[in-house]
């Protein structure tokens, strides 16, 4: 290599420009043609709805309310319908209750961003198909306490049962938003190519279309992976119930059937995080719920602290502890059948 | 600043348009270079912008004294200064954790009781890519084929030139310092090469790369390895690992045209090699030029038998496994690589005379497995995991989602295939001639797949933690 020792002189300049940008500007023209045109044709199939519906296979969350939406509203001979929080989706074992000729139920628990409104829409969803039914509201002190929702999640499930084309919160890509892509991934891209799950539901399920799968094998009930580490955890054991649970409980009720019976169930905490008075707090929570509910009371209770190594998170017990705590339930649910 | 996200693209616009719109003077725009090529380093962690500096400051002082040595015995002493602080820096920030906790387990072994010092280095983003330069520059004006750079601002703005900085081509002095000291010939021709190649590379990324890596993650973090698992797996990660780096450095040669330069390419299909000494050929070509020229000629290359060469292949190979990581893993990758160039070089020198049978597709077969079976090696955590893995092949049945595993790398492999072929029957130099209207069609469709996939699942580089 020489390297030019000179002082650089004046004139001397970086780059030469060759003239002629006019290909280039073809090129650019073309290319953005062919980006609108794509997105034109896909506007297109919207609006002639030559484009399938969106599938519900985005991620979990999307999964279990399209799968819970389909399940609402299918006609089967469950006996006892479990609506609720996650800890419904995941502690209510449908098998075991079903054991030794106990409770034929299904478990259409969503998630805990949800609010008890949307539980009373898809219990009444489920009433509806079934003609009859039991309800059980299955929460967590979690949901009582803080009781934050989640508009898009709340929309979606809204949609489901509207008869509504539903919108999938999609990528926080505004580009492909605007130009349409996001919907075609939506209605067709995930229709053929399997969408992998992240985290720990990814490494049990694998992808969206299995979770799929084994909610409706599961008759809804899923499974958790992770294991509680009480350390690791920021929950407090101070629970109480938001102001607006009483007018969201009220308005469960007001979906429901006259005559329908309800129960509500109080999802237990790990005894590390569990405060003295735990028992005897869920006990007051319990009274007022079931009066906001008008739900039938219990003759025995339901455990409201279980030891830390049932759990996977605060609110989800692992797997074999889900097996237990539901058998507990069979035996309840028997009583009241 | 990662490639395939929305700061470097408003990164990209800032700086192509400073860049065309200052001062047209040589000096003014190499200052320029330098600076923003800082900032961009520098987005990812400021601390060790120092570090990239005084290393590469040495070696911009270490290169004058070699050239300026009047004897051997001096330019050999400046030579061994910069071979010590740039494998010493190399050795502390990428190498220390692993060496200690070899010595650690080997001590163990022999009974011998040691308190392992606790490290936490943090490993500096590229510094495998620019401590190499900087080494190669400094011994190829050892061997007097370059002159040492006196310009600080030209010499600096070459080492941190920001496209290839922190994940290569790893380029040689006499190849890109030059086009910071001649006068660079912006043809459009050399701007659209520039967006065709960008438009390519973030497909493979973001498109392909970042589809495969949750695919991947899956298989390779499966607690009970099956066979389809095993190996959809471990293609997959093939494809990642090539689409993940052949994207960056098309990409990075496509920001480079933009601005006038060029840098070498770095991969040329490699998955369509029927050998593996093709493989090598086709795959990270910089990185194999660098060793070959640096360790494996200097070793005696093939000069000196058939034994010292299988040895020289072997040991190149190991250390480029070494390179890539502070693992038993890659080692044994490298390893693994070295041994079959090896065989095959002397089955190719030793096959009998008369051989003439050719299987259609067997070469291609036999390299693709086992540049897999390389990968299987580099991918896993620990060695244990990629004996898991091996063991996993015995293993039938896998969950209930193997299916769609496999279904969903079958995409992703078709994906590195279209690329391939595409690119090999398509090489830019017929690509140029088509239409403005065929090229943008195809710009197009890439744009709208990238758009699609943008932000969805934006992981970093593989080769950055290189």
């Amino acid at each position: 290599m020489s390297i030019q020792q000179e002082p650089e002189a004046p004139s001397m300049i970086s780059h030469t420009y060759e003239p002629g940008w006019k290909q280039a500007g073809l090129l650019g023209v073309w290319t953005v043609v062919t980006v609108l045109t794509v997105a034109a044709m896909l506007r297109a199939g919207l609006v002639m709805k030559a484009l399938p519906p969106a599938s519900l296979r985005q991620d979990p969350d999307s999964v279990i309310l399209g799968t819970k939406g389909k399940m609402a509203r299918e006609k089967d001979s469950a006996a006892v319908v479990f609506v609720g929080d996650s800890s419904c989706l995941v502690n209510v074992d449908m098998s075991t209750l079903l054991e030794a000729g106990g409770v034929r139920g299904v478990n259409l628990g969503l998630l805990s961003y949800l609010s008890i409104d949307s539980f009373g829409r898809i219990a009444q969803e489920a009433v509806k198909s079934r003609g009859q039914g039991k309800i059980v509201l299955v929460v967590h002190p979690e949901a009582l306490r803080l009781a934050a929702v989640s508009p898009p999640h709340e929309k979606l499930l809204a949609d489901i049962f509207d008869d509504k084309p539903v919108e999938i919160w999609g990528s926080p890509n505004p580009v492909a938003r605007i130009l349409g892509f996001d919907e075609f991934r939506d209605r067709v891209g995930n229709r053929i190519i399997p969408e992998p799950l992240r985290g720990a539901f990814g490494a049990h399920y694998g992808f969206s279309i299995d979770l799929e799968k084994e909610l409706l094998q599961s008759r809804g009930t899923m499974q958790e992976a992770r294991t509680f580490n009480a350390n690791g955890e920021t929950a407090s054991g101070e629970y109480r119930l938001a102001t607006r649970i009483e007018s969201e409980c009220r308005g469960f009720r007001g979906r429901l059937p006259v005559g329908t019976r309800a129960r509500i169930i109080i999802s237990p905490v790990p005894a590390s995080i569990a405060r003295k008075n735990h028992e005897s707090q869920m006990d007051e929570f319990q009274a007022r719920l079931e009066s906001w509910l008008g739900a039938d009371p219990w003759a025995s209770k339901m455990p409201a602290v279980l030891p830390d190594t049932e759990f996977a998170t605060v609110t989800h017990l692992l797997p074999e502890a889900s097996i237990k705590y539901s058998r507990v339930l069979r035996e309840r649910l028997i009583e009241w059948q | 600043m990662i490639f395939s996200t929305n700061p470097f693209l408003l990164f990209f616009v800032a700086v192509t348009l400073l860049y065309w719109l200052v001062s047209r003077r040589a000096s003014h725009r190499n200052l320029l270079l330098f600076a923003v090529s800082l900032f961009f380093y520098g987005w990812w962690d400021w601390r060790f912008v120092g570090l990239l500096l005084v290393t590469g400051g040495l070696d911009y002082y270490v290169a004058q004294r070699i050239e300026d040595s009047i004897d051997d015995r001096g330019r050999r002493r400046w030579l061994w200064i910069s071979l010590a602080s740039n494998l010493g820096a190399l050795g502390f920030f990428k190498y220390a954790g692993f060496f200690i906790d070899s010595a650690s387990v080997l001590l163990t072994k022999m009974g011998i009781s040691w308190s392992r010092p606790m490290l936490e280095i943090v490993l500096p983003a590229g510094i495998s890519f620019y401590t190499f330069q900087a080494l190669g520059y400094a011994i190829d004006v050892y061997r007097k084929q370059i002159r040492a750079e006196r310009d600080p601002i030209r010499y600096f703005a070459f080492l941190t030139f920001f496209p290839q900085l922190v994940a290569g081509p790893i380029e040689r002095a006499s190849f890109l310092m030059t086009q910071f000291v001649e006068p660079r010939r912006v043809s459009q021709a050399l701007v659209q090469q520039g967006v065709w190649l960008m438009a390519w590379g973030f497909f493979m990324k973001v498109v392909i790369a970042d589809y495969l890596a949750p695919l991947v993650d899956l298989a390779f973090g499966s607690v009970a390895p099956w066979r389809m698992g095993v190996i959809a797996g471990t293609l997959a990660f093939g494809g990642q690992i090539y689409c993940d780096f052949a994207g960056y450095s098309t990409i990075a040669r496509g920001v480079a045209n933009t601005m006038g330069f060029e840098l070498s390419p770095n991969f040329a299909q490699p998955y369509l090699s029927s050998s593996i000494q093709e493989f090598w050929r086709r795959w990270h070509q910089t990185l194999s030029t660098w060793f070959r020229d640096y360790v494996y000629i200097p070793l005696g290359g093939d000069r000196a038998g058939d034994t010292r060469t299988f040895f020289n292949v072997v040991a190149t190979f190991t250390l480029a496994g070494l390179w890539h990581g502070a693992s038993w893993t890659f080692v044994l990758w490298g390893l693994w690589h070295g041994l079959a160039l090896g065989f095959y070089r002397l089955w190719q020198r030793f096959r009998p005379a008369g051989w003439k049978i050719r299987i259609p597709g067997l070469g291609w077969l036999v390299t693709m497995a086992v540049v897999a079976l390389g990968w299987l090696f580099f991918r896993a955590r620990s060695l244990d995991q990629a004996l898991a893995m091996l063991r996993g092949l015995g293993v039938p049945d896998g969950p209930a989602w193997g299916g769609s595993l496999v279904t969903a790398v079958a995409w992703g492999l078709a994906g590195v295939a279209v690329v391939d072929v595409f690119q090999r029957r398509c090489p830019w130099s017929r690509v140029k001639d088509w239409s403005p209207m065929v090229r943008g069609a195809i710009q197009g469709v890439l744009l709208v797949l990238i758009i699609s996939r943008w932000g969805k699942t934006a992981s970093s580089f593989i080769y950055f933690q290189f």
